[in-house]
């Protein structure tokens, strides 16, 4: 399953091969993005449904942030890796889509049928596997269901993205201490959360 | 060593901001053990990727794409093959809004009663009021309205009103217009590229 995930978005900060699709994507090659989007689509997808917690929201928000990344690829000035560029396009959309759902009450009702709602009831009746117990998606639905959408965002980005403190505040438009923050705070509920789901496992 | 510190540490840095004290530490301590433990285990369900990105994406996505550059170039094309340009731009964006056509049509009219016939503007005016009075009046029975009519305003402050009147309609248009434009644009057909005559 990794493999069909590129290598951190950083180190392509530079990469000359992304650069050159980069520039035939500003002149219009349709090609180019192509290669682009496939290149980025999991990442992007993976944050999205990470944020969002339901996989067509996720699917509608991935579509319509590369669609503004060809739209704004004029404005890109290529300072920062592409992929940090279009996490910060996909941050806000999913931010936008949340409070869309939030009014509308859908917002812990994902549609039936969806990988996010069949994870979620899968945890119940799943044997715990892996490391702690924690199995994939399941695990980290259920761990991360208290965490706020700014740390949901910092700790896709920083363990699953592997991008650093400076590049997650880049792309998410915070300042570096903020995201440290955020990170701390996670870092803490989701210990407490992983504890009291073993205490409550064992006794 | 105390517990708290290494919790600290922990929520802080994670797992990377340990050191081999630290860990020898934990091995003689439950509730660092445990703390450790619980650290690693969240650090590897985060890296875990989630579910990839349905197999249609990408064609989804460049359907999208290719629909904005066809859009782009057919109004390139429009402006390239049309003399005057810059004017026949902002006259088709209007045309393209039927909301705002409307408008852009009943300015002129409001404009033109308010100047040639004052008093029937007020009249219009009234009407208006008249009319909305008693149509909340009716809903909402408890609401008391004030009394309608414009006897009690001075000529000046009538004129006044009906050239009010202008900028808020149009106002309200354009407020109105991506909404009423969107509802509207089902019933209008899209314009189709003549067929070229044959010679």
């Amino acid at each position: 399953m990794k493999d069909s995930h590129p290598a951190p978005v950083e180190s392509r900060a530079q990469d000359p091969d992304e650069r050159r699709l980069v520039a035939r994507c500003r002149e219009g090659d349709p090609r180019a993005f192509r290669i682009l989007v496939g290149r980025y689509q999991n990442r992007a997808y993976g944050l999205a449904l990470r944020l969002l917690r339901s996989a067509p929201d996720a699917e509608e928000v991935t579509q319509d942030a590369f669609v503004r990344a060809w739209k704004g690829l004029a404005d890109f000035r290529g300072d920062a890796a592409f992929g940090t560029w279009l996490y910060r396009i996909v941050w806000r959309r999913a931010l936008d889509r949340a409070a869309v759902l939030k009014l509308r009450g859908l917002r812990e009702a994902p549609l039936e049928g969806s990988p996010a709602l069949e994870t979620a009831d899968e945890a119940g009746g799943r044997s715990r596997a892996g490391a702690g117990g924690l199995d994939e998606e399941a695990g980290w639905e259920r761990l991360t269901q208290g965490l706020t959408e700014p740390q949901r965002a910092v700790i896709t980005l920083f363990y699953y993205q592997d991008l650093s403190v400076k590049g997650i505040a880049r792309a998410l438009e915070m300042p570096e201490g903020t995201v440290k923050t955020h990170l701390s705070r996670a870092r803490a509920a989701l210990r407490e959360q992983y504890q009291a789901v073993e205490a409550g496992g064992e006794s | 060593m105390k517990s708290d510190h290494l919790e600290t540490l922990l929520d802080a840095f994670g797992t990377a901001g340990l050191s081999q004290a630290h860990r020898a530490h934990a091995r003689s301590c439950a509730r660092c053990g445990a703390a450790i433990k619980a650290a690693e285990a969240i650090e590897a369900a985060l890296a875990e990727p989630p579910p990839s990105a349905p197999m249609a994406l990408v064609d989804q996505v460049m359907e999208r794409v290719l629909l904005v550059e066809r859009a782009k170039l057919r109004a390139q094309e429009s402006l390239r093959t049309r003399p005057n340009g810059g004017w026949r731009r902002w006259a088709d964006a209007i045309a393209a809004e039927p909301a705002a056509a409307v408008v852009i049509a009943l300015a002129p009219v409001v404009l033109l009663v308010g100047i040639v016939w004052p008093e029937t503007a007020s009249a219009l005016v009234v009407t208006v009021r008249d009319a909305l009075a008693a149509w909340v009046g009716s809903a909402a029975p408890g609401v008391m309205l004030a009394k309608s009519g414009l006897e009690p305003l001075t000529a000046s402050a009538r004129l006044l009103l009906d050239f009010t009147l202008i900028p808020a309609i149009v106002a309200l248009g354009f407020f109105a217009f991506p909404w009423i434009g969107e509802s509207l644009r089902q019933y209008v057909s899209p314009r189709r590229p003549k067929a070229p005559r044959p010679r």
